[in-house]
C-alpha cells in the first residue's frame, strides 16, 4: 500500500458521502429516457408556442380560397383545410390555445381546490362536511359534461372555456389537500405553532400548505395532460375559442368530414394533442419519482 | 357494516339532490329564453302573439318561481315524470328511456374491456418487470392514457371502416334486432371508450402489484415453498387489487363522460350525444334529466365501491 | 474454513458469498463464511445490524431477490446436496423450502398476509407439502396453533393477522414454520419487534417445539442474551465474515475476538459486580461499499498490532477445540494481554 495507512483507515472510518436532496432530485429526475424525452418535448412546445410568428410558414388565419383541402405538398407541409388555411401553420398556433387554457385552467383549478381542501381539512366539522359534499355533487358529473354544461352557460371564448374546465377541475385538488391537511394538523409543530398562539390562518398558510405540496405539484403536472385532452374534446363538440382561431379539437372536428380526401386534417392535430400529452404525463411521472416515490400508487 | 351502508346511502342523496340542484340553476341562468328559441323555429308558420308565448311558457311550468320550479321537478322524478322535451314534442322520460340502454350497452362492454385486458396487462408488467413484456405493455399504456379517444374513433373509421372496409363506420342497433349488427357497430367505439380506463388500469395495477411484491409477507409466500403462479395470483393480487378498485370507481364517471365525445363521433343514439344536442338547443328538460341519469349512475358505483372495500380488506370491515 | 466432526452436517455452508449491487457501489453483504448445523441443535448467528447475517440464511434458502442480489460463491450441502446448484425457483429449491428447511422472520405485523385467513396461510403449505386436504390441514392447523399457545385455537383459525397481537402472529408464523417437519428452522430477529416479557416467552416456546418436533434451530439476532441461553454453539459475524466460532460456553467465558469481547462488555451481566461501566465499542459501523482488505474491524479495535495493518483480513484459526477466531492479536499469543485490558 503506497498511501498512508491512516488515510486509509480514516476514510474508512468516515460515513459514506451524503448526496445533496437537490443533486438526488437531478439525479432521479434525468435517470429515465422517457422523462428526457418528454422534457425535450416540452421545451419544444414552449419555444413553439412563443415564437410561433417565426416558426409558422404561413399566417394561420390566410385564406387562399383556390387550394382548399389540398394535400400535404412541398409547399404546404400537412396540406391545406377547407379556406385554404395551412394546416401546419394553424397546428403551431394551435399549440398556443392548448397550453394556454392547460396552463391556466390548472392553476385556477389548483388554486380554488387547495383553498377549499385547506379550509374544510383544517376546521373540520360543518365546514368540511359542507365544502365535500359540494366537492363530490362536482364530481357526480363526468369532466366533459360538467365543463360542456358550463360553457354552454357562459358562451364560447377562451376566458369562459379556461373557467369551465378549471371548475370541473376542481375536485381532486380539494379532496388531496383536504386529505393532506387533516394529516398533517395532527403533528406536532402544528399544535406548537397553535401553542404559541399563531392564528388559524397563520398556521394554514405558513405550516400546513407547504408541507402539502409536493404530492400536489405532482397531481398539478399529471392533470394538464387531462386539461389539454378534456380542452381538446370540448373544441371538437364545438364548444371552444371562437373561429378563426386555431384549436387542435376543432381541426379534429372540421377534417372529420373530409377523411376520405384528406385525412391529414384530421390525422395531423390529433397528432400533436398526443404528443403534448404525452410529454406532460412522462414528465410528470419524473417529477412524482423525483419528488416522492411513495407516490408512485396513488398519483 | 350495516351502518356504513346506511351512512353511506344517505351522503349520497344528499350529494344527488345537490348535483341536480346545481344543473337546475345552471340551466335556469343560461342566456337565451328556450321558448323564443323554440317560436323561432316555427318562425315561417305562423307568427306567435305574446298570449302564446306566455301560453307555452306556463305549460313548461316555466313562469313559477325557480324554487318552486325545481322542487316540483324533484317531486316528478318519484312518478316517473321528469317533464316534457320543449323541442322534440316527446317526454324526457321517453327519451331518456330510449337513449340509456345505448349508452349502458356501450358503456359495460367498454368498461369489462378495459378491465379484462388492462388489469391482467398490469400484473404482467410488475412480475415481468424490467423485460420485454413489460417494456413493451407499459410504452402502449402510457400512450394510450394520452390518446384523445374522438381522434382515435377517427383514425380507426378511416382504417377500418373507410380503407378497409372491414367494420361499419357508424350507428348502432339493438343487440336484441340484430346481434351481429351489433356487434360489429359497437367494436370500434367500445374500444376507444375504454382505451383511457385500460391504459390507466395497467399502470395503477402495476404499480400496486410492485408495492405489494415487496412486501414481507410475500417473501413468507416464497419461503414456504409456494410456485410463482401461486404466489402471485393467491397472495400479491389479492393485496394488489385494493386500488385497482378505486380505479374502477373513477372509471364509471371516465367512461360515461368519453360516451359523449364517442357517441357524437359514431353517431350512436344515446345519453351523450342526447346531452349535448339538449345543451345547444337549451332544452331543459332532457339536460336536467340527463344529468340526473349520469349523476345517479355515478353517485351508485362510488357507494358500490365504498361497500366492496369492506368487503375485499378485512381490515376496514372490523372497524 | 471451520472443521467440524468427521461425520457429516445436517446442513454445511462453505465459503458463501452474496452480493448486492446498489447504486452506490457494489455491497460485498456475505463474503465468505462458512458454518454448519447438526440434528438436534441449536446455534446462535450474532452481530450487528447489516453485518450479514439475515442476508446468509436468505441465501441458504436462495430468497434473495435477484436484481440487486446475488450469489456469487459457495456451496450449501443439504441432505448431501448442494442446494446452490438448483434454480431459485425450481422444484428442488421448492421442495426444500416449507418443508425441509423453514423460516421465520423479524416483523410479525407485515409477514403475515393481511387479507387471507390463518387457517388458509398455514393450510397452503400443508396441501402443498404434505398432500392434505382441505379438512385435514385444517384439523391440524388447528392443532398446531393450540400447540404454540394459542388459545380458543377452534374459532381463532378463521381469523385474519389484524386481529392477533404481535406475540400471538409469531407464534402463528413459528406454528406455520414447523407445519410439515422442516429438519431446521431459521429464526431471522424473532424477538426483536416484541417486547421483553413476550420475548422470553417466545424463546421458551421455539425451544419447546424444536425439541417437540426434533429439529434444529438457527437463532439470527444481534442479542446475545438471547442466544446465552439456549445456543449450543454461536457463530459472531461482522462486516459480511465470521470473526468468531465455538460454544456458548466459550464465547461468553473467554471471548477472544475483539468485537466479541467488545459486545460482551456492552451488556450488563448478573453475576458482575454493580457499577460497572458498560463500555460501548467506539466507531461506526464499516460501509460495506468500500472493504479495505485488512480486518474490518481494524478501526473500532483497541487491540490492534502491526500485523493487522499490514495484512489482510486474517482468516478463521482454531485455538482449540471448537472455538476458532479470526484475529492476528490473537495468533500472536498475545492472550494474556487482551484479557487483562
Amino acid at each position: 500500500m503506497s498511501e498512508s495507512r491512516e488515510t486509509v483507515i480514516q476514510e474508512f472510518i468516515e460515513a459514506p458521502p451524503r448526496v445533496s436532496a437537490w443533486k438526488r432530485f437531478i439525479t432521479v429526475f434525468f435517470g429515465r429516457r422517457i422523462v428526457i424525452f418528454g422534457m425535450i418535448i416540452l421545451i419544444g412546445l414552449m419555444i413553439t408556442a412563443i415564437f410561433a410568428n417565426w416558426l409558422a410558414p404561413y399566417d394561420p388565419y390566410l385564406q387562399d380560397l383556390d387550394n382548399v383541402k389540398a394535400s400535404p405538398s412541398t409547399e404546404h407541409l400537412l396540406g391545406t383545410d377547407t379556406l385554404g388555411r395551412d394546416t401546419l401553420s394553424r397546428i403551431i398556433y394551435g399549440s398556443r390555445t392548448s397550453l394556454i387554457v392547460g396552463f391556466v385552467a390548472i392553476f385556477f383549478a389548483a388554486t380554488v381546490g387547495m383553498t377549499l381542501g385547506l379550509v374544510a381539512g383544517y376546521f373540520g366539522g360543518w365546514t368540511y362536511s359542507v365544502i365535500m359534499r359540494v366537492i363530490d355533487a362536482l364530481m357526480a358529473f363526468p369532466m366533459i359534461l360538467l365543463a360542456l354544461t358550463i360553457a354552454a352557460l357562459l358562451g364560447g371564448g377562451l376566458r369562459n372555456i379556461v373557467i369551465a374546465l378549471g371548475i370541473s377541475m376542481i375536485p381532486p385538488y380539494a379532496r388531496l389537500m383536504c386529505g393532506q391537511a387533516l394529516h398533517i394538523k395532527e403533528n406536532d409543530y402544528v399544535v406548537a405553532a397553535h401553542a404559541i398562539g399563531a392564528g388559524n390562518w397563520r398556521v394554514m398558510l405558513r405550516h400546513i400548505a407547504p408541507n402539502a405540496f409536493p404530492p400536489l405539484i405532482v397531481l398539478m403536472t399529471m392533470m394538464i395532460g387531462a386539461a389539454i385532452l378534456a380542452e381538446a374534446g370540448l373544441s371538437f363538440l364545438g364548444i371552444g375559442i371562437d373561429p378563426p382561431g386555431a384549436a387542435w379539437g376543432a381541426m379534429v372536428s372540421e377534417g372529420y368530414r373530409y377523411l376520405l380526401t384528406v385525412p391529414v386534417l384530421s390525422f395531423a392535430p390529433g397528432i400533436a394533442i398526443m404528443l403534448v400529452v404525452f410529454a406532460f404525463n412522462m414528465v410528470g411521472d419524473g417529477l412524482r419519482d423525483a419528488l416522492d416515490p411513495r407516490l408512485r400508487g396513488t398519483l | 357494516m350495516t351502518t356504513y351502508i346506511v351512512r353511506r346511502l344517505i351522503q349520497a342523496i344528499f350529494v344527488l339532490v345537490l348535483a341536480t340542484l346545481g344543473v337546475f340553476l345552471i340551466m335556469r341562468l343560461l342566456p337565451g329564453d328556450p321558448i323564443l328559441l323554440y317560436v323561432s323555429q316555427d318562425e315561417f308558420t305562423r307568427m306567435t302573439s305574446a298570449e302564446e308565448i306566455a301560453a307555452l311558457r306556463a305549460q313548461f311550468g316555466l313562469d313559477q318561481p325557480l324554487l318552486l320550479q325545481y322542487v316540483y321537478w324533484f317531486g316528478g322524478i318519484f312518478r316517473g315524470d321528469l317533464g316534457e322535451s320543449i323541442f322534440m314534442g316527446t317526454t324526457v322520460a321517453e327519451e331518456i328511456g330510449r337513449a340509456l340502454p345505448v349508452t349502458l350497452h356501450l358503456g359495460v362492454i367498454s368498461f369489462i374491456v378495459a378491465h379484462i385486458i388492462g388489469i391482467p396487462a398490469g400484473v404482467i408488467t410488475a412480475v415481468r418487470r424490467g423485460r420485454w413484456a413489460d417494456t413493451t405493455l407499459t410504452t402502449l399504456a402510457n400512450i394510450g392514457i394520452c390518446a384523445p379517444i374522438f381522434w382515435v374513433g377517427i383514425l380507426l373509421i378511416y382504417g377500418f371502416g373507410l380503407y378497409l372496409g372491414w367494420l361499419p363506420i357508424q350507428g348502432y342497433t339493438s343487440p336484441f334486432k340484430d346481434f351481429w349488427m351489433s356487434t360489429q357497430q359497437l367494436v370500434m367505439p367500445a374500444f376507444c371508450l375504454s382505451l383511457p380506463h385500460m391504459a390507466g388500469s395497467t399502470r395503477q395495477t402495476r404499480s400496486a402489484m410492485l408495492e405489494v411484491i415487496r412486501q414481507d409477507y410475500i417473501r413468507t409466500a416464497w419461503s414456504k415453498g409456494l410456485r410463482e403462479r401461486t404466489v402471485v395470483m393467491r397472495h400479491a393480487v389479492r393485496n394488489g387489487i385494493i386500488p385497482v378498485v378505486t380505479l374502477g370507481g373513477m372509471a364509471v364517471p371516465r367512461v360515461l363522460g368519453g360516451a359523449v365525445l364517442i357517441e357524437v363521433v359514431f353517431n350512436i343514439p344515446g345519453m351523450g350525444r342526447l346531452a349535448v344536442d339538449a345543451l345547444f338547443s337549451q332544452d331543459y328538460a332532457i339536460v336536467q334529466g340527463v344529468t340526473l341519469m349520469m349523476a345517479a349512475v355515478i353517485v351508485l358505483s362510488n357507494l358500490l365501491v365504498d361497500i366492496s372495500y369492506g368487503w375485499i380488506d378485512p381490515r376496514i370491515r372490523y372497524q | 474454513m471451520v472443521e467440524g466432526d468427521e461425520m457429516s452436517h445436517l446442513l454445511e455452508v462453505s465459503n458463501l458469498k452474496t452480493h448486492f449491487s446498489t447504486e452506490a457501489g457494489l455491497v460485498k453483504a456475505v463474503d465468505g463464511i462458512s458454518y454448519y448445523i447438526d440434528e438436534l441443535e441449536i446455534i446462535g448467528l450474532v452481530g450487528e445490524s447489516g453485518c450479514g447475517k439475515s442476508v446468509s440464511q436468505l441465501s441458504t434458502m436462495q430468497l434473495i431477490p435477484t436484481p440487486p442480489g446475488e450469489i456469487v460463491g459457495g456451496e450449501v450441502i443439504f441432505e448431501g446436496r448442494d442446494l446452490l446448484k438448483y434454480p431459485a425457483h425450481g422444484p428442488e429449491m421448492r421442495s426444500v423450502r416449507g418443508a425441509k428447511i423453514a423460516m421465520v422472520f423479524q416483523e410479525p405485523m407485515t409477514s403475515l398476509n393481511p387479507v387471507m385467513t390463518i387457517c388458509r396461510q398455514i393450510s397452503e403449505t400443508l396441501e402443498l407439502h404434505l398432500g392434505m386436504n382441505r379438512e385435514t390441514a385444517r384439523e391440524r392447523s388447528i392443532e398446531l396453533l393450540k400447540l404454540v399457545g394459542i388459545p380458543s385455537a377452534e374459532s381463532r383459525i378463521d381469523d385474519y393477522p389484524h386481529q392477533f397481537s404481535g406475540g400471538m402472529r409469531q407464534r402463528v408464523m413459528i406454528a406455520m414454520a414447523l407445519s410439515c417437519n422442516p429438519r431446521i428452522l431459521v429464526a431471522d430477529e424473532p424477538t426483536t419487534a416484541l417486547d421483553v416479557t413476550t420475548q422470553a416467552q417466545l424463546l421458551e416456546l421455539m425451544k419447546d417445539m424444536v425439541d417437540h418436533f426434533r429439529a434444529s434451530l438457527v437463532v439470527v439476532t444481534h442479542n446475545l442474551g438471547v442466544v446465552a441461553r439456549y445456543a449450543q454453539r454461536i457463530y459472531v459475524m461482522y462486516a459480511g465474515r465470521i470473526v468468531e466460532a465455538g460454544t456458548t460456553k466459550d464465547i461468553f467465558a473467554r471471548p477472544r475476538h475483539p468485537y466479541t469481547m467488545g459486545l460482551l462488555k456492552c451488556v450488563p451481566r448478573l453475576d458482575e459486580e454493580r457499577g460497572r461501566k458498560l463500555v460501548p465499542i467506539v466507531g461506526l459501523p464499516p460501509n460495506l461499499v468500500n472493504m479495505p482488505t485488512t480486518c474490518a474491524f481494524l478501526p473500532r479495535c483497541p487491540y490492534s498490532i502491526d500485523r493487522c495493518r499490514q495484512e489482510p483480513w486474517p482468516p478463521l484459526k482454531q485455538l482449540h477445540d471448537q472455538h476458532y477466531v479470526a484475529c492476528y492479536a490473537n495468533m500472536e499469543e498475545k492472550v494474556g494481554e487482551l484479557n487483562a485490558k
